[in-house]
């Protein structure tokens, strides 16, 4: 059995594969017999591993959560004497005896983060609290929600919305972005106007009052009223059926849709923007932000990488001869961070502006990489899909032979915290274009599409 | 053969045939509700057309025969896209193959055992968070604040780990694949 069918199956087990991907591997097991045998082992030892775990002959450490989801949910052999139950009682002539599902069951997903959100009667909603079927209502603020299939909802306040199972939630009211991989295609979001059904992408949703549900697909493709909307275009659905197209516009996400992409925060003047399709930097001209783009969710590091830092402290030469290396194998998600001021600075300009912001992402932060050299090689495999990056000089270098002027200036300056999450930069435009792209742990599930 | 004779060897029959079946069930059904009601309509099925049944044969062969077609009319309620001949032949065959797999099957679980208490501390509490209490992987991952994906790869390993352990105690004399 090759390496990654195995590691396929594996996934399979761990209910991690889409449709799409049970399919290729129904279809492999077809093929032959030694095949089907390999997979019926596979499984049949995963079935063997939990017996023995519910048996309790291999459990023998103790277990650190003893909450109420560590109730056990295997129930094969309970199984056992339920059908036999059932058998007698069809015998007879009497109902099915139908065993209740444990209460745990209900959960499948997590309010990941709660930014500032708040129960319409001022009560703050908690983070980390599990979720199953049920209406929930937010006065103001931002929560994200994780669901166990992978796919992530944030929604920012007033918002009111249906959880009716793990791929089906109904909007009422408010403003969301979903991000949804392979493994939750098909989730779907219903609102009085339309069903919007998600085809493995990334998108917004408006829904507020008037008679009309505004989305706007960022990544991939979704089905609004069975109408095919691709990345890049925008509709709005009326109660009466009809789809419109509408203006792409990703302002009224501007708030949730980091916080879908793995940003807890943003202070200062820090713009996170979507970058939608045809994405090319340099479009974002602004004199008075540090934009923020997410490039990649997941990506395999190959080959171990060298970056230019990895290590909290306060740096003011970022450049490095010999950086720190990220091993082969890490999982990473990439973003750009970037300071293009309106128009072509000369390297004389006095007034150049200058601008400070603070970035906080949901998992630690285990790369920077600034120097222009490594962003060329890297541009490849973790900046966007469809990026175009331009030929400018790019990257957070000062000039070699006016280091310590640059220095001394505080031309650039980036603090990485010690929580290996937060980034506080001070950049001063210049003629090249400052840029740095930041690699962070990847916390998207194996299926996800980037 | 009288009603109550034919009771006795169902029951019999029925009660050594359930675990294959029920681990069958679940290979193909990953949703545990959905497969705890496949395995009813299984068993219901099985009352149904037990006097169809011809003794001469293995009764879990049978028991098999009749389970591979429930997986299947659950696939046609529950695919969103529609079944294939491949579907249809993966279920079969692996349906075969759990047959062919039964003598071998306690041997399997008590070389398992052995190797699953050979798994350190940490990542035994991790195939127990997974086996034990049905957890999924972002569930884990929360509960033991690493990623999800890492605990995706970490019980990938495992599994790897465990069937190399298991085949090498089952045939000590051949090298694992």
């Amino acid at each position: 059995m090759n390496v990654e069918i195995e590691k396929q199956i594996s996934a399979y087990l761990s209910g991690l594969c889409s449709e799409e991907e049970v399919r290729i591997l129904l279809a492999w097991s077809a093929e032959t017999e030694e095949n089907a045998t390999a997979f019926a082992r596979a499984c049949l030892r995963d079935e063997l591993t939990g017996e023995l775990f519910e048996e309790g002959r291999v459990a023998e450490v103790r277990l650190p959560e003893a909450g109420s989801s560590s109730t056990s949910q295997r129930h094969f052999f309970q199984w056992g004497a339920a059908i036999a139950a059932a058998l007698i009682l069809s015998l007879i002539g009497l109902a099915i005896w139908t065993q209740p599902q444990p209460e745990n069951d209900s959960s499948f997903a997590v309010i990941a983060q709660s930014v500032g959100a708040r129960l319409p009667d001022g009560t703050v909603v908690a983070s980390n609290r599990e979720v199953g079927v049920e209406t929930i209502e937010i006065a103001g603020g931002l929560i994200r929600l994780d669901f166990d299939h992978g796919a992530s909802m944030t929604v920012e306040g007033p918002a009111r919305f249906e959880l009716r199972d793990a791929m089906h939630v109904y909007f009422e009211e408010g403003v969301a972005t979903f991000h949804v991989p392979e493994s939750a295609k098909g989730f779907t979001v219903d609102t009085a106007d339309a069903e919007v059904i998600d085809l493995g992408t990334a998108f917004g949703l408006t829904k507020r009052g008037g008679g009309k549900t505004d989305v706007c697909v960022f990544e991939g493709e979704v089905e609004v009223e069975g109408e095919l909307i691709r990345a890049g275009e925008a509709v709005s659905a009326r109660k009466d059926g009809g789809v419109e197209e509408s203006f792409f516009e990703t302002e009224i996400y501007e708030k949730v849709w980091p916080v879908t992409s793995g940003v807890l925060q943003t202070t200062g003047m820090m713009r996170f923007v979507s970058p939608g399709p045809g994405f090319f930097p340099g479009r974002f001209e602004d004199n008075q932000h540090i934009t923020v783009f997410l490039e990649r969710r997941q990506v395999s590091i190959e080959n171990a990488l060298e970056v230019d830092l990895a290590d909290p402290g306060e740096y003011r030469r970022i450049r490095r001869e010999k950086g720190p290396r990220i091993p082969a194998g890490s999982e990473v998600a990439s973003y750009l961070l970037q300071l293009d001021p309106v128009g072509l600075l000369d390297k004389w300009d006095g007034d150049k502006p200058r601008v400070e912001g603070q970035i906080t992402f949901d998992q630690p932060i285990v790369g920077l990489i600034a120097s222009g050299r490594k962003l060329l090689a890297t541009d490849i495999f973790l900046g966007h899909p469809d990026g175009n990056y331009g030929d400018l000089p790019r990257g957070l270098e000062p000039p070699k032979e006016n280091l310590q002027q640059a220095e001394a200036e505080g031309k650039d300056v980036l603090i990485l915290a010690a929580d290996q999450r937060t980034l506080i930069l001070n950049f001063a435009a210049g003629s090249a274009l400052d840029q740095i792209r930041v690699l962070v742990a990847s916390d998207a599930l194996p299926t996800s599409r980037n | 053969m009288d009603d109550t004779e034919s009771f006795k060897i169902l029951t019999v029959e029925w009660t050594r045939a359930q675990p294959a079946v029920a681990r069958f069930v679940r290979s193909f059904v990953r949703n545990r509700a959905d497969a705890e009601d496949v395995l009813q309509e299984v068993a219901l099925a099985i009352v149904d057309r037990f006097e169809s049944y011809d003794a001469s044969r293995p009764f879990i062969a049978w028991a098999l025969g009749v389970a591979r077609n429930l997986v299947k009319a659950h696939f046609r309620k529950q695919l969103r896209r529609p079944i294939t001949a491949d579907d249809e032949s993966a279920v079969d065959r692996v349906a075969d193959a759990f047959e062919a797999l039964q003598p071998e099957v306690e041997e399997m679980k008590e070389a398992l055992a052995e190797c699953i208490r050979r798994v350190p501390d940490e990542e035994r509490r991790m195939l127990a968070m997974q086996y034990e209490e049905d957890l999924k992987p972002a569930v884990i991952a929360r509960k033991i604040g690493k990623t999800a994906n890492h605990v995706a790869v970490m019980l990938h390993r495992l599994r790897l780990g465990l069937r190399q352990c298991v085949e090498r105690k089952m045939n000590p004399h051949q090298n694992p694949s």
